[in-house]
């Protein structure tokens, strides 16, 4: 983990910002970083007080639904943002990311990177893991995607046949009625 | 999983759910997403999952899972649960007139329409009248050159913000049509004319006539020869594609690329 709990020594070269969790974890982190997160951005423009460099990392921006662990993956993934971002314009380009994302965990910490990457408005973190996710359902059966994310299937028996019916058109051997 | 606790599926905000949702595609949205759980079948039903409408998911030859004589049905029935909200359409290959009238007082708010790749589909036949309703059409791609002027006259009239006509697949594009287009679409932005037959003064004209095309693709055409005129004409246009993208050297052979042209499809994309 790279947050950098109670650092009080803002010497650094470029500006920092410094974070605040929802468990009270202090992560110091560059203003560019800080700036991907537009909650956070608007923090400081309804502040009014763009002057990120001379205050530093005095100013600490509170982030009441955001875990430490969340936040430093969001931010390690923020750091090598410029290749994961490019457009992939062909097949083995696309197979490369899509094995990239892969490696961003379980759906569990899927579920934690998407609701995070939300609430902070961090739109190309949000793309990432929204697509990461759907890659994991992708061409998978509904039994599947279950036990795949843990969810129970909380239909009745005949509730679910009626919802079938609705689309029994969709199915093989519509007819049979 | 990063929180002891774990996250909760009801917990995650219902507009990301449907962002990852309508990455699946059509039939994930209405064979898998709606069985899992019943937060999960209420958001296969929300609108915003049905803002891009892709027909041509579904392929021929894969007819289980729907059937040719309920086709109707289905479209009519996917093109009402977006609620008037699609903004992208794709057509089957199946599309009727029937199809398109609905989809026309259905969705106001269309901004792209995609035909299909089809010299025998007939359904664009009755577009011209349509065209009035998608006062928001940005993008037409058309399978074919039929009714082509009257369509494109229909765009003049109607859709303000439109920017982009795609013809495809061996389209045979008359004199008449060739100038239409810098007629009735000076301001065109992108022109997607590739594997179409079109004449050398058909694309004189466009080139003269369309001062703000950013995209021309007029690769694999046929019924001109590229030569230094026709590029200078086509200066102004950041992205003129007129070659085939590997084999430059096919310059001044543009007879000899219809040959080529089945091969082309995957060489060009890497």
């Amino acid at each position: 983990m790279s947050n950098t709990s109670e650092n009080p020594n803002p010497s650094s070269s470029s500006a920092k910002i410094t974070l605040k969790t929802s468990d009270n974890e202090l992560f110091e982190v560059e203003e560019a970083v800080a700036m991907k997160f537009c909650t956070v951005k608007q923090y400081f423009e309804d502040e009014k007080d763009n002057d990120v460099a001379a205050r530093g990392s005095s100013t600490v921006i509170p982030l009441p639904n955001v875990h430490s662990a969340v936040l430093a993956r969001l931010i390690s993934y923020c750091k090598k943002l410029p290749q994961s971002n490019a457009v992939a314009d062909n097949h083995e380009e696309e197979e490369t990311k899509k094995k990239e994302r892969k490696q961003y965990g379980t759906p569990g910490d899927l579920v934690d990177l998407i609701s995070a990457a939300n609430y902070l408005d961090f739109k190309e973190g949000l793309e990432f893991f929204n697509q990461a996710l759907a890659d994991h359902i992708q061409n998978k059966s509904v039994e599947y995607v279950r036990k795949f994310f843990g969810i129970k299937g909380d239909f009745e028996p005949h509730e679910e046949e009626k919802y079938r019916e609705e689309y029994a058109w969709a199915f093989e051997g519509v007819d049979e009625d | 999983m990063l929180l002891k606790a774990g996250p909760k599926w009801e917990d995650l905000n219902k507009d990301c759910l449907v962002n990852v949702v309508t990455r699946l595609g059509m039939k994930s949205l209405l064979i898998v997403i709606p069985f899992v759980c019943k937060s999960w079948y209420r958001v296969s039903l929300d609108p915003s999952c049905w803002q891009t409408i892709n027909f041509q998911e579904i392929k021929y030859g894969h007819q289980s899972w729907y059937h040719f004589s309920s086709a109707y049905a289905f479209f009519k029935s996917i093109i009402k649960r977006s609620q008037g909200n699609a903004t992208t359409v794709m057509l089957p290959t199946l599309c009727t007139e029937e199809v398109l009238r609905y989809l026309a007082s259905k969705c106001p708010a269309l901004k792209a329409l995609y035909f299909p790749s089809a010299i025998w589909d007939n359904s664009s036949f009755v577009l011209p009248k349509l065209i009035c309703k998608w006062k928001n059409l940005e993008l037409l791609k058309l399978g074919n050159s039929i009714n082509m002027v009257k369509i494109l006259e229909g765009i003049s009239l109607h859709c303000k913000n439109f920017c982009q006509l795609d013809i495809d697949s061996t389209a045979y594009i008359g004199r008449r049509a060739a100038a239409a287009i810098p007629t009735l679409l000076p301001n065109i932005k992108y022109l997607n004319l590739r594997r179409a037959n079109i004449s050398r003064t058909g694309l004189k004209r466009i080139l003269r006539g369309c001062k703000k095309l950013v995209h021309l693709d007029v690769r694999d055409s046929v019924g001109f020869e590229c030569d230094d005129k026709l590029l200078k004409l086509g200066s102004h246009i950041s992205n003129f594609q007129i070659f085939k993208d590997d084999d430059a050297y096919i310059v001044g052979f543009i007879g000899e690329v219809e040959i080529y042209a089945g091969f082309e499809e995957n060489a060009s994309e890497t």
